[in-house]
């Protein structure tokens, strides 16, 4: 058969990732602090060698960089909802205590009185997590410092407790983990701490950031690649096509 | 088969989920004391294709990875605990709390439960019982030769006794509070059950250490927003058709396959 019909299922096997990519956004289309990271360019890969002049293979150019373009807010006036500005990004514990960022902003306090988002990972402060006396009123400032009160004494100024770890990453490029957080691209700082941007670092309480995955672009990148792949398969059936004519031609009787 | 059907179903089903909670909010949106619910989303483990770093030849190596996600899912429901609206009843049973704070109610099988229902009724024996019957803590007793009942809005239970019989203290109500009310597990009846992520209870005196005051003759209505529900089920609508529009391209580009090749 001849190697066209291989060419073509080479582009299908790498827009099938692409797709799957795509896919991926357009679940994520409400997840709370979901970013984007997916960006594709394909080239041609030239094969050298005598009787390969026309082989050319797609290879696929990926930058899988979080794109912290900001999503909707989503107003919920819970205190404790924190919507970060720009690129602000707020340090996490993950799984195995390493630090890792996030943009989700849906905190609460668990059991033991730490603060945690609602996916379960506890959120840092400048000096690890986050403790809250028993019993208080939290309330969350534009710079990250969270202030506890305690209800039956109102005349008592609110204490600061701690402030979240907010870096801004306008400057530091940030990839994603297995787990769905970020971490910076550098190999030196990966489930590290980063130095913050120029840019201040800061939250808005009392709403939350919707996905940033643009569902009309999104969904025109998935027709595009539908059609690519139907465009791909039409010359595999051509191959077909030729092959055949070919073994009529040298058919015998 | 194409990994982008299973990724869109993922998709489906958490906003399938999401549905379920908004339509049981919008059904309580006349429960007293309810508390709304909100979807949690949470994006799957994302599978590492490429990894950032990994040698291409002797020389150079990848500067990006691809981590190539797998969907969503809805990792928990979580109760907001905002205040509902007052509604005032003028019926003396009926008690509101106003701020932090849960009743408590003494459950069949021993364990106590919470709740924020404040319609009380009297058994025949004179208890205040919950209106599905079941006795709150401290059991508050009312003699039978009461005439009228105030509660206080420190908690304090006083009578009017018939016939000029005076009037008398007749106990005080308590709150309980927690550290993490969205802990808390609802079971039903207006009910909740306090779990390792609410926090023990710390019962307090209405009023006083952050629990809320009691208004005797209101109750508190369901904190659900009928407007942003209605938003909320828009939102998920259109997310549930995106993903099925995603599942439909996948199946034409299959079909397209099995037809041509």
């Amino acid at each position: 058969m001849d190697k066209l019909a291989y060419t073509a299922l080479s582009a299908m096997q790498s827009q099938g990732t692409v797709r799957a990519a795509i896919t991926n956004a357009l679940a994520n289309v409400s997840t709370v602090g979901f970013k984007d990271s997916f960006q594709i360019a394909s080239s041609a890969v030239k094969i050298e060698g005598p009787g390969f002049d026309s082989r050319f293979q797609p290879g696929l150019v990926i930058k899988d960089i979080i794109d912290l373009s900001p999503g909707t807010p989503i107003s919920t006036g819970r205190a404790l909802d924190i919507a970060m500005n720009d690129q602000t990004v707020l340090g996490v514990q993950t799984a195995d205590g390493a630090t890792a960022f996030t943009r989700r902003g849906d905190l609460r306090v668990n059991g033991e009185g730490l603060i945690e988002n609602a996916a379960g990972h506890l959120i840092l402060g400048e000096g690890g997590p986050i403790s809250v006396p028993l019993g208080n009123i939290l309330g969350i400032s534009p710079d990250g410092t969270v202030f506890a009160s305690m209800p039956s004494e109102p005349n008592v100024p609110a204490i600061e407790v701690g402030k979240l770890m907010l870096r801004d990453a306008s400057e530091t490029q940030l990839v994603r983990r297995p787990d769905g957080l970020f971490e910076p691209r550098a190999e030196a700082l990966k489930g590290r701490d980063f130095t913050t941007g120029p840019k201040p670092a800061s939250v808005a309480s009392g709403a939350l950031e919707g996905s940033n995955v643009n569902p009309v672009a999104t969904m025109v990148k998935m027709l595009d690649f539908s059609r690519q792949f139907e465009l791909q398969l039409k010359l595999v059936k051509e191959t077909q096509t030729l092959d055949e004519a070919g073994s009529t031609m040298m058919r015998t009787s | 088969m194409d990994a982008s059907l299973w990724i869109a179903k993922t998709g489906l089903t958490a906003q399938q989920t999401r549905m379920s909670v908004i339509s049981n909010n919008l059904a309580n949106v006349n429960t007293t004391g309810f508390k709304k619910d909100r979807a949690v989303f949470e994006d799957l483990l994302y599978q590492n294709v490429v990894p950032a770093g990994g040698q291409v030849d002797a020389e150079s190596q990848t500067p990006t990875g691809l981590m190539l996600g797998t969907g969503t899912r809805v990792v928990a429901t979580e109760k907001l605990h905002g205040q509902g609206n007052i509604i005032t009843t003028e019926n003396a049973l009926d008690l509101a709390i106003s701020g932090d704070g849960w009743f408590s109610v003494q459950q069949a099988d021993g364990t106590i439960a919470y709740s924020r229902d404040g319609s009380f009724k009297l058994s025949a024996e004179g208890n205040l019982v919950t209106a599905g019957g079941q006795a709150i803590l401290p059991a508050i007793t009312v003699p039978p030769n009461a005439a009228s009942l105030t509660i206080g809005r420190d908690g304090i239970v006083t009578v009017e006794l018939a016939n000029g019989g005076g009037s008398s203290q007749i106990g005080q109500l308590q709150l309980s509070r927690f550290v993490n009310n969205s802990g808390l597990q609802p079971i039903g009846r207006n009910l909740m059950q306090q779990t390792n992520a609410s926090g023990d209870p710390l019962v307090a005196l209405p009023g006083a250490d952050g629990a809320g005051m009691l208004m005797q003759g209101a109750l508190e209505a369901s904190n659900v927003n009928v407007v942003e529900e209605m938003v909320n089920m828009i939102e998920t609508q259109r997310a549930y058709e995106v993903n099925s529009k995603a599942i439909s391209a996948a199946d034409g580009m299959l079909r397209f396959l099995n037809n041509n090749l």
